[in-house]
């Protein structure tokens, strides 16, 4: 029970992470790979808010999501110059200058030792130590932040993000600003990221580097298109879909010698054949 | 984006609930399978055995089975391996954690470098699992039920700054890897040339994906070190020392255990190196015999620790974490791959540390 649980927990905080990643590539059209960033910077403030100054995860949630905000802010500032392609490569660029930061900033994040002994949360009391626990809170949080992206999207400035997608210039022609709603999105994006990092610090107990590389921007980026683009639900159906299936294949009875090597060739193949018969995503109604 | 119609989603979504719902039979029928066997006792494996570390992975594995070969010939129990693919990622480690210790129900679990170890020690501690990480972060043996194997850096450091002392080197530079094992061995390093009054005039600290070193060579050679210690692993180990005589520098190099791994031996021609102790004669023999492969230092640790385990578990009735860690109090030393090994009550057991020199191309022993 206790594997299945922490299943559902990475299918929360991964819920998350695509998203909130769904706001900027499926809802506003722009190739962002800087979720692994906001992700490391999240579970950061968790770790050393939490291990170094005692304070209560809730308030370092608080704080991981407004420092994410401001770097977001300054970040989304320049990138809201740029689209398509270049907004990817800059954006990947800030994937590395985060990880290159968390490696070599010794003082602060251990380096490449990472932070060791990250307590879990507790509220008023209640602890949510056990795994069960820990769910219901990931549960909670991701089900608060499907329902602030829904309202989000439905609503006048979701509908202006969906038109810069669809089309800059008439943006603009109808009296919007593009590079504000642009910057917000990415914003409101970056926060949101910031929440699964402190979730996943929290769960996990120990961090380091490694976790927040660009790989794992793109194993984010993969969840979206798989679940599908512009739809919340494919993101949440996405992340359950990369995060079960390989532990599905360890099921298969494949030989043991060979049997992680098959496993990642099953899948890999999994995901193509899923990309040729429908690349716009299970659920989703775009493709890029 | 182009919007485009909804062709084959209901089929796909069936698919998709159909493997979940085999998924979860294979799980049901594997834990009541688990739950049916009381004379086996399962020993689970996290290691990479996909990607950049897969080969190391994969010698942590060869040295287990070996073990277990050994092992089960006479043994109270049956022993048995389940090794589990973790990519070196911290996601996959605590989700093949969960299976092997919820679902596989094992007893213990071994697990491969500092990433993994200290990623499984905290839940280890949480759920009362005896866990060996073969690595040298002491940090993991500080919690419960958390040993570590390996050849230890103090080891590594002491042996290494004794021969620079004898060889009259007080000058040296040092070039890191920006990694857990890198700063590990700095850390020790620093701390003993300081004990014998060497300098260490400059630190090369890089990432791991970097690849031109020519322009701090050339700041490093400034402070006229006698001799450079390499902390880095392949291949950067041997385009740094390409770059260092291309750029004319003649120095003596020295490095923990890397020499080892390098496929260019040349390069490092008549210089010495810190290792850890090789298997024995018939040890190495008898896994060639079986595997047709060479039985590496890390093959010997994990195949260590799976004996240290197997002692304690077989004086055991009734096997729990608790029972394990008292047993373990007991075994005070084993006759494993590299000969005779003391086990410290400290939850640290340090490998022996020799040194080698490479000669004619090879690594062979250097007398000291």
């Amino acid at each position: 029970m206790e594997y299945i649980i922490n299943l559902f927990i990475l299918f929360a905080i991964y819920g998350i992470l695509a998203i909130s990643l769904n706001i900027v590539v499926g809802y506003t059209g722009l190739l962002s790979l800087a979720q692994a960033a906001f992700y490391g910077v999240g579970a950061y403030a968790t770790a050393i808010l939490m291990t170094k100054f005692d304070m209560n995860f809730f308030f370092t949630v608080i704080i991981g999501m407004i420092v994410c905000a401001l770097i977001g802010f300054i970040i989304g500032a320049i990138l809201s110059k740029f689209k398509g392609d270049y907004y990817a490569i800059v954006s990947a660029g800030l994937t590395i200058i985060i990880f290159n930061t968390l490696l070599n900033c010794e003082g602060l994040t251990n380096g490449p030792i990472g932070i060791f002994g990250i307590g879990r949360p507790t509220l008023f009391g209640f602890s949510f130590s056990s795994n069960i626990n820990f769910l219901i809170l990931c549960v909670l949080t991701l089900s608060a932040i499907y329902y602030l992206n829904k309202h989000l999207v439905n609503s006048s400035f979701g509908r202006v993000l969906k038109g810069i997608r669809e089309d800059e210039r008439l943006v603009r022609v109808m009296g919007h600003h593009r590079k504000t709603p642009k910057m917000l999105s990415f914003v409101f994006s970056a926060s949101l990221t910031s929440v699964a990092g402190s979730l996943f610090a929290s769960y996990l107990m120990f961090i380091d580097p490694m976790t927040f590389q660009l790989h794992e921007a793109i194993f984010i980026f993969t969840i979206i298109i798989v679940g599908g683009l512009a739809d919340l639900k494919g993101s949440m159906l996405g992340a359950v879909i990369m995060i079960s299936l390989p532990e599905i294949l360890r099921f298969l009875g494949l030989p043991q010698e060979t049997a992680a090597q098959l496993q990642q060739l099953i899948y890999g193949l999994l995901l193509v054949v899923l990309m040729y018969i429908r690349p716009q995503g299970i659920l989703g109604k775009y493709r890029m | 984006m182009v919007q485009i119609t909804k062709k084959y989603k209901n089929t796909i979504l069936l698919v998709i609930g159909l493997m979940l719902i085999f998924g979860g039979v294979r799980l049901t029928k594997q834990q009541t399978k688990s739950d049916r066997q009381p004379n086996i006792v399962k020993i689970g494996l996290i290691a990479p055995f996909t990607g950049e570390f897969a080969d190391k992975g994969k010698e942590l594995k060869d040295g287990s089975l070996f073990a277990l070969h050994h092992i089960n010939k006479n043994s109270k129990y049956k022993y048995e391996l389940i090794a589990e693919d973790n990519r070196f990622l911290a996601r996959d480690t605590i989700t093949v954690y969960n299976k092997l210790v919820h679902q596989d129900k094992v007893s213990a679990i071994i697990s491969m470098w500092s990433t993994t170890g200290l990623a499984v020690a905290p839940l280890a501690q949480k759920d009362k699992i005896v866990h060996f990480a073969v690595d040298n972060s002491s940090k993991i043996a500080d919690l419960d039920y958390s040993h570590i194997i390996s050849a230890m850096p103090d080891t590594h450091t002491s042996l290494s700054v004794s021969k620079m002392k004898k060889d009259g080197v007080n000058n040296i530079a040092v070039v890191i890897q920006n990694d857990t094992w890198g700063n590990n061995m700095l850390n020790s390093l620093s701390k003993e040339a300081k004990k014998e009054n060497i300098k260490i005039s400059s630190i090369l600290r890089f990432n791991l994906n970097q690849r031109d070193f020519r322009i701090p060579i050339n700041k490093m050679m400034e402070d006229k070190p006698q001799m450079i210690v390499l902390v880095i692993d392949p291949p950067a180990l041997e385009i740094f020392t390409k770059q260092l005589r291309e750029l004319g520098y003649k120095i003596p190099l020295t490095s923990f255990e890397t020499f080892g791994y390098t496929q260019y031996k040349d390069l490092y021609e008549g210089d010495w190196y810190t290792d850890a102790k090789d298997p024995t004669d018939d040890m190495v023999k008898d896994f060639r015999h079986k595997y047709n492969k060479d039985f590496t230092a890390t093959s010997a640790h994990a195949y260590n620790a799976i004996l240290i385990l197997s002692k304690a578990i077989d004086k055991l009735d009734n096997i729990t974490a608790d029972n394990i860690e008292e047993s373990l109090k007991t075994v005070k030393s084993i006759e494993g791959a590299t000969g005779r090994l003391e086990i410290p009550d400290s939850k640290i057991i340090a490998e022996p540390t020799i040194f080698k020199v490479i000669k004619d191309g090879q690594t062979s022993l250097l007398k000291e």
